[in-house]
Protein backbone atom coordinates (compact mmCIF):
# COMPACT_ATOMS: atom_id res chain seq x y z
CA UNK A 1 0.00 0.00 0.00
CA UNK A 2 2.77 2.40 0.98
CA UNK A 3 4.99 1.77 -2.28
CA UNK A 4 1.35 2.50 -4.36
CA UNK A 5 1.86 5.68 -2.61
CA UNK A 6 5.46 6.18 -3.63
CA UNK A 7 4.50 5.17 -7.23
CA UNK A 8 1.58 7.55 -7.74
CA UNK A 9 3.49 10.69 -6.30
CA UNK A 10 6.09 9.73 -8.74
CA UNK A 11 3.63 9.62 -11.37
CA UNK A 12 2.50 12.80 -10.35
CA UNK A 13 5.85 14.23 -10.48
CA UNK A 14 6.17 12.98 -13.65
CA UNK A 15 2.83 14.72 -15.12
CA UNK A 16 3.90 17.98 -13.64
CA UNK A 17 7.09 17.73 -14.89
CA UNK A 18 6.22 16.80 -18.39
CA UNK A 19 3.48 19.53 -18.43
CA UNK A 20 5.05 22.15 -16.83
CA UNK A 21 3.93 24.82 -14.77
CA UNK A 22 5.10 28.82 -15.82
CA UNK A 23 6.30 28.34 -19.26
CA UNK A 24 9.82 30.23 -20.10
CA UNK A 25 11.95 30.98 -23.36
CA UNK A 26 15.07 29.23 -24.77
CA UNK A 27 18.20 31.16 -25.50
CA UNK A 28 19.87 30.70 -29.07
CA UNK A 29 22.97 29.03 -26.61
CA UNK A 30 20.29 26.45 -24.65
CA UNK A 31 20.52 28.87 -22.05
CA UNK A 32 16.84 29.09 -20.44
CA UNK A 33 15.00 32.85 -19.15
CA UNK A 34 11.69 32.91 -16.74
CA UNK A 35 9.72 35.99 -16.15
CA UNK A 36 9.07 36.90 -12.61
CA UNK A 37 6.49 39.52 -11.19
CA UNK A 38 7.89 42.35 -9.05
CA UNK A 39 8.07 40.38 -5.91
CA UNK A 40 10.61 38.27 -7.46
CA UNK A 41 7.56 35.31 -7.67
CA UNK A 42 7.60 33.07 -11.21
CA UNK A 43 4.61 34.01 -13.41
CA UNK A 44 2.81 32.08 -16.41
CA UNK A 45 3.73 33.16 -20.23
CA UNK A 46 -0.26 33.44 -20.83
CA UNK A 47 -0.84 36.40 -18.35
CA UNK A 48 1.21 38.79 -19.30
CA UNK A 49 1.96 37.72 -23.42
CA UNK A 50 0.01 39.87 -25.87
CA UNK A 51 -3.29 38.63 -27.08
CA UNK A 52 -2.23 39.17 -31.01
CA UNK A 53 -3.54 37.01 -33.12
CA UNK A 54 -1.28 33.46 -34.08
CA UNK A 55 -1.93 31.98 -37.68
CA UNK A 56 0.08 28.91 -35.99
CA UNK A 57 -1.90 25.55 -35.77
CA UNK A 58 -0.97 22.19 -34.72
CA UNK A 59 -0.22 20.42 -37.41
CA UNK A 60 -1.89 17.36 -37.60
CA UNK A 61 -1.69 14.09 -39.88
CA UNK A 62 -4.53 14.52 -41.78
CA UNK A 63 -3.95 17.80 -43.63
CA UNK A 64 0.08 17.05 -44.31
CA UNK A 65 1.05 15.55 -47.43
CA UNK A 66 3.44 13.11 -45.85
CA UNK A 67 1.16 12.05 -42.69
CA UNK A 68 3.41 13.19 -40.01
CA UNK A 69 2.63 15.19 -36.98
CA UNK A 70 4.04 17.42 -34.75
CA UNK A 71 3.99 17.84 -31.14
CA UNK A 72 2.23 19.99 -28.74
CA UNK A 73 2.75 24.07 -28.92
CA UNK A 74 3.53 26.01 -26.57
CA UNK A 75 0.09 27.70 -24.84
CA UNK A 76 1.73 31.26 -26.29
CA UNK A 77 4.13 32.14 -29.49
CA UNK A 78 7.55 33.98 -29.17
CA UNK A 79 6.18 36.94 -31.05
CA UNK A 80 3.37 37.05 -28.31
CA UNK A 81 5.94 36.90 -25.38
CA UNK A 82 8.41 39.52 -26.31
CA UNK A 83 5.06 42.24 -27.14
CA UNK A 84 3.91 40.69 -24.12
CA UNK A 85 6.97 41.65 -21.88
CA UNK A 86 7.61 44.93 -24.04
CA UNK A 87 4.24 45.80 -22.70
CA UNK A 88 4.11 45.29 -19.51
CA UNK A 89 7.22 46.85 -17.39
CA UNK A 90 6.42 45.11 -14.14
CA UNK A 91 7.39 42.04 -15.67
CA UNK A 92 11.30 40.60 -15.31
CA UNK A 93 13.45 38.48 -16.24
CA UNK A 94 15.16 35.73 -14.51
CA UNK A 95 18.26 33.90 -15.61
CA UNK A 96 19.49 30.44 -14.56
CA UNK A 97 22.61 32.01 -13.15
CA UNK A 98 22.71 31.74 -9.36
CA UNK A 99 23.85 34.37 -6.63
CA UNK A 100 26.53 32.61 -4.75
CA UNK A 101 26.09 34.93 -1.99
CA UNK A 102 22.21 33.90 -1.49
CA UNK A 103 21.66 31.17 -3.61
CA UNK A 104 19.14 32.37 -6.06
CA UNK A 105 18.64 33.07 -9.60
CA UNK A 106 19.69 36.47 -10.79
CA UNK A 107 16.98 38.35 -11.77
CA UNK A 108 18.14 41.53 -14.35
CA UNK A 109 17.19 44.51 -15.19
CA UNK A 110 14.34 45.38 -18.13
CA UNK A 111 17.44 47.15 -20.51
CA UNK A 112 19.67 43.63 -19.81
CA UNK A 113 16.60 41.38 -20.25
CA UNK A 114 15.94 42.86 -23.67
CA UNK A 115 19.80 42.05 -24.93
CA UNK A 116 19.08 38.61 -23.49
CA UNK A 117 15.72 38.55 -25.22
CA UNK A 118 17.24 39.48 -29.08
CA UNK A 119 18.60 36.33 -28.81
CA UNK A 120 15.54 34.44 -28.04
CA UNK A 121 14.74 31.16 -29.67
CA UNK A 122 11.54 29.54 -28.63
CA UNK A 123 9.35 29.65 -26.11
CA UNK A 124 8.95 25.97 -24.12
CA UNK A 125 6.37 25.01 -21.37
CA UNK A 126 7.27 21.56 -19.48
CA UNK A 127 9.74 19.19 -19.93
CA UNK A 128 11.04 15.88 -22.18
CA UNK A 129 14.30 14.68 -23.32
CA UNK A 130 14.88 17.65 -25.38
CA UNK A 131 13.60 20.79 -23.52
CA UNK A 132 13.43 21.78 -19.95
CA UNK A 133 11.74 24.85 -18.76
CA UNK A 134 13.11 24.58 -15.33
CA UNK A 135 16.88 24.55 -16.42
CA UNK A 136 19.14 22.25 -18.34
CA UNK A 137 18.21 20.08 -20.64
CA UNK A 138 20.50 17.67 -19.50
CA UNK A 139 18.99 17.36 -15.85
CA UNK A 140 15.74 16.52 -17.26
CA UNK A 141 17.67 13.88 -19.58
CA UNK A 142 19.14 12.38 -16.13
CA UNK A 143 15.79 12.62 -14.28
CA UNK A 144 13.83 10.95 -16.59
CA UNK A 145 16.17 7.85 -17.56
CA UNK A 146 17.00 7.50 -13.85
CA UNK A 147 13.61 7.94 -12.30
CA UNK A 148 12.07 5.63 -14.92
CA UNK A 149 14.74 2.65 -14.69
CA UNK A 150 14.32 3.05 -10.99
CA UNK A 151 10.03 3.14 -11.88
CA UNK A 152 10.10 0.52 -13.68
CA UNK A 153 12.46 -1.70 -11.21
CA UNK A 154 10.08 -0.68 -8.31
CA UNK A 155 6.73 -1.85 -10.45
CA UNK A 156 8.76 -5.16 -11.41
CA UNK A 157 9.74 -5.70 -7.85
CA UNK A 158 5.88 -5.23 -6.55
CA UNK A 159 4.68 -7.67 -9.00
CA UNK A 160 7.76 -10.11 -7.85
CA UNK A 161 6.40 -9.49 -3.83
CA UNK A 162 2.79 -10.33 -4.71
CA UNK A 163 3.99 -13.84 -6.68
CA UNK A 164 6.12 -14.33 -3.61
CA UNK A 165 3.44 -13.55 -1.32
CA UNK A 166 0.77 -15.70 -3.05
CA UNK A 167 3.08 -18.53 -2.67
CA UNK A 168 3.68 -18.25 0.75
CA UNK A 169 0.05 -18.37 1.21
CA UNK A 170 -0.16 -21.85 -0.73
CA UNK A 171 2.29 -23.34 1.12
CA UNK A 172 4.69 -23.34 -1.76
CA UNK A 173 8.05 -22.71 0.38
CA UNK A 174 6.94 -24.95 3.34
CA UNK A 175 6.29 -27.94 0.51
CA UNK A 176 9.83 -27.04 -0.61
CA UNK A 177 11.30 -27.31 2.84
CA UNK A 178 13.58 -23.40 2.29
CA UNK A 179 12.75 -19.95 1.59
CA UNK A 180 15.85 -19.29 -0.28
CA UNK A 181 13.73 -17.32 -3.07
CA UNK A 182 12.38 -15.26 -0.47
CA UNK A 183 15.40 -14.07 0.83
CA UNK A 184 16.48 -13.78 -3.15
CA UNK A 185 13.36 -11.62 -3.64
CA UNK A 186 13.92 -9.70 -0.39
CA UNK A 187 17.68 -8.83 -1.82
CA UNK A 188 15.99 -7.51 -4.91
CA UNK A 189 13.92 -5.67 -3.79
CA UNK A 190 16.30 -3.91 -0.74
CA UNK A 191 18.83 -3.45 -3.85
CA UNK A 192 16.18 -1.16 -5.53
CA UNK A 193 15.48 0.34 -1.66
CA UNK A 194 19.14 1.27 -1.81
CA UNK A 195 19.19 2.67 -5.00
CA UNK A 196 16.29 4.77 -4.06
CA UNK A 197 18.30 6.20 -1.33
CA UNK A 198 20.62 7.58 -3.49
CA UNK A 199 18.29 9.18 -6.19
CA UNK A 200 16.13 10.87 -3.93
CA UNK A 201 19.53 12.69 -2.25
CA UNK A 202 21.22 13.64 -6.02
CA UNK A 203 17.45 14.44 -7.88
CA UNK A 204 15.70 16.08 -5.08
CA UNK A 205 17.97 16.98 -1.86
CA UNK A 206 20.93 18.19 -3.24
CA UNK B 1 23.99 -17.98 1.18
CA UNK B 2 24.91 -19.73 4.23
CA UNK B 3 22.82 -17.45 6.33
CA UNK B 4 19.73 -18.34 5.00
CA UNK B 5 19.32 -21.63 6.07
CA UNK B 6 20.39 -20.85 9.36
CA UNK B 7 18.00 -18.36 9.07
CA UNK B 8 14.87 -20.55 8.40
CA UNK B 9 16.66 -23.39 10.98
CA UNK B 10 16.01 -20.84 13.52
CA UNK B 11 12.73 -19.84 12.39
CA UNK B 12 11.17 -23.06 13.16
CA UNK B 13 13.45 -24.26 16.20
CA UNK B 14 13.80 -21.20 17.57
CA UNK B 15 10.65 -18.60 17.94
CA UNK B 16 12.27 -16.63 20.04
CA UNK B 17 14.99 -15.62 18.17
CA UNK B 18 12.70 -14.92 15.08
CA UNK B 19 10.49 -12.66 17.21
CA UNK B 20 13.34 -10.33 18.10
CA UNK B 21 14.91 -10.82 14.43
CA UNK B 22 12.00 -8.70 13.18
CA UNK B 23 11.63 -6.42 16.14
CA UNK B 24 15.21 -5.17 14.90
CA UNK B 25 14.03 -4.93 11.47
CA UNK B 26 10.84 -2.22 12.92
CA UNK B 27 13.33 -0.76 14.42
CA UNK B 28 15.76 -0.10 11.70
CA UNK B 29 12.85 0.89 9.84
CA UNK B 30 11.87 3.48 12.40
CA UNK B 31 15.27 5.32 12.48
CA UNK B 32 15.86 5.34 8.33
CA UNK B 33 12.19 6.91 8.07
CA UNK B 34 12.87 9.25 11.24
CA UNK B 35 16.56 10.04 9.00
CA UNK B 36 14.16 10.64 5.94
CA UNK B 37 11.76 13.11 7.46
CA UNK B 38 14.84 15.29 8.87
CA UNK B 39 16.36 15.44 5.66
CA UNK B 40 13.13 16.18 4.19
CA UNK B 41 12.51 18.79 6.83
CA UNK B 42 16.27 20.32 6.38
CA UNK B 43 15.49 20.26 2.57
CA UNK B 44 12.25 22.14 3.07
CA UNK B 45 13.55 24.82 5.39
CA UNK B 46 16.78 25.57 4.03
CA UNK B 47 18.42 27.14 6.74
CA UNK B 48 20.88 29.59 5.63
CA UNK B 49 23.57 28.88 8.31
CA UNK B 50 23.52 25.54 6.54
CA UNK B 51 22.73 26.33 2.69
CA UNK B 52 24.74 29.50 2.55
CA UNK B 53 28.17 28.19 3.38
CA UNK B 54 31.03 26.74 1.48
CA UNK B 55 32.80 23.66 2.37
CA UNK B 56 34.94 21.55 -0.31
CA UNK B 57 33.35 22.51 -3.02
CA UNK B 58 29.22 22.59 -1.51
CA UNK B 59 27.16 23.74 0.93
CA UNK B 60 27.45 22.16 4.83
CA UNK B 61 23.88 21.44 3.74
CA UNK B 62 24.59 18.89 1.07
CA UNK B 63 27.43 17.23 3.39
CA UNK B 64 24.46 16.86 5.54
CA UNK B 65 22.31 15.05 3.28
CA UNK B 66 25.13 13.09 1.55
CA UNK B 67 26.12 11.77 5.03
CA UNK B 68 22.95 11.10 6.14
CA UNK B 69 22.63 9.59 2.82
CA UNK B 70 25.30 7.05 3.58
CA UNK B 71 23.96 6.26 7.16
CA UNK B 72 20.58 4.78 5.50
CA UNK B 73 22.65 3.01 2.71
CA UNK B 74 24.57 1.55 5.59
CA UNK B 75 21.13 0.47 7.50
CA UNK B 76 19.79 -0.97 4.11
CA UNK B 77 22.61 -3.17 3.65
CA UNK B 78 23.24 -4.51 6.88
CA UNK B 79 20.10 -5.45 8.15
CA UNK B 80 17.44 -5.43 5.68
CA UNK B 81 20.23 -6.96 2.69
CA UNK B 82 21.31 -8.84 6.06
CA UNK B 83 25.00 -8.07 5.37
CA UNK B 84 25.65 -8.11 9.43
CA UNK B 85 24.95 -11.65 9.26
CA UNK B 86 27.59 -12.64 6.37
CA UNK B 87 31.06 -14.15 6.85
CA UNK B 88 33.42 -11.03 7.59
CA UNK B 89 35.61 -11.74 3.97
CA UNK B 90 32.59 -11.87 2.29
CA UNK B 91 31.27 -8.77 3.73
CA UNK B 92 34.64 -7.00 3.02
CA UNK B 93 34.92 -8.06 -0.08
CA UNK B 94 31.42 -6.30 -1.19
CA UNK B 95 31.75 -3.51 1.01
CA UNK B 96 35.46 -2.10 0.19
CA UNK B 97 35.19 -2.80 -3.32
CA UNK B 98 31.64 -1.08 -3.21
CA UNK B 99 34.06 2.36 -1.05
CA UNK B 100 36.29 1.94 -4.03
CA UNK B 101 34.22 2.23 -6.65
CA UNK B 102 32.06 5.07 -4.51
CA UNK B 103 35.65 7.08 -4.73
CA UNK B 104 36.44 5.87 -8.02
CA UNK B 105 33.27 7.62 -9.94
CA UNK B 106 32.99 10.63 -7.61
CA UNK B 107 36.91 11.50 -8.52
CA UNK B 108 36.19 11.15 -12.15
CA UNK B 109 32.53 12.98 -12.54
CA UNK B 110 34.05 15.83 -10.46
CA UNK B 111 37.17 15.96 -12.18
CA UNK B 112 36.26 15.62 -15.56
CA UNK B 113 32.81 17.46 -15.16
CA UNK B 114 34.98 20.10 -13.77
CA UNK B 115 37.36 20.06 -16.79
CA UNK B 116 34.06 19.74 -19.65
CA UNK B 117 33.05 22.71 -17.29
CA UNK B 118 35.55 24.71 -18.50
CA UNK B 119 35.75 23.93 -22.06
CA UNK B 120 32.44 24.37 -22.37
CA UNK B 121 32.78 27.52 -20.93
CA UNK B 122 30.36 29.57 -23.70
CA UNK B 123 27.58 27.18 -22.88
CA UNK B 124 27.82 26.84 -19.11
CA UNK B 125 28.72 29.97 -17.94
CA UNK B 126 26.91 33.38 -17.72
CA UNK B 127 28.32 36.63 -18.38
Amino acid sequence: MVVLIFLGSQAWEWKHFINGSYGAVVLNDGKIVQFVDEAGHQVTLESFSAKTPSERVRHTRSNGIWFKEEGALPPVTLDQVMKGFDANPNINLRLEKIDQTTKHKVIVSREEAKKYLANAKNVVKGANLRVNEYGKTLFADFFFFITGFHGFHVFSGILINIIIFINVILGTYQQRGHYEMVEKVGLYWHFVDLVWVFVFTFFYLI
Amino acid sequence: MSHSDTHSNSNSNNHHHAHSHSALIWRVFAFLSLVTVVEVILGILKPHALHLTNFLGTSLLNWIFLILTLVKAYGIAWYFMHLKDEKTWLRRAIVWTTVFLILYLSFFLLYEGGALGEIAHSLTKWQ
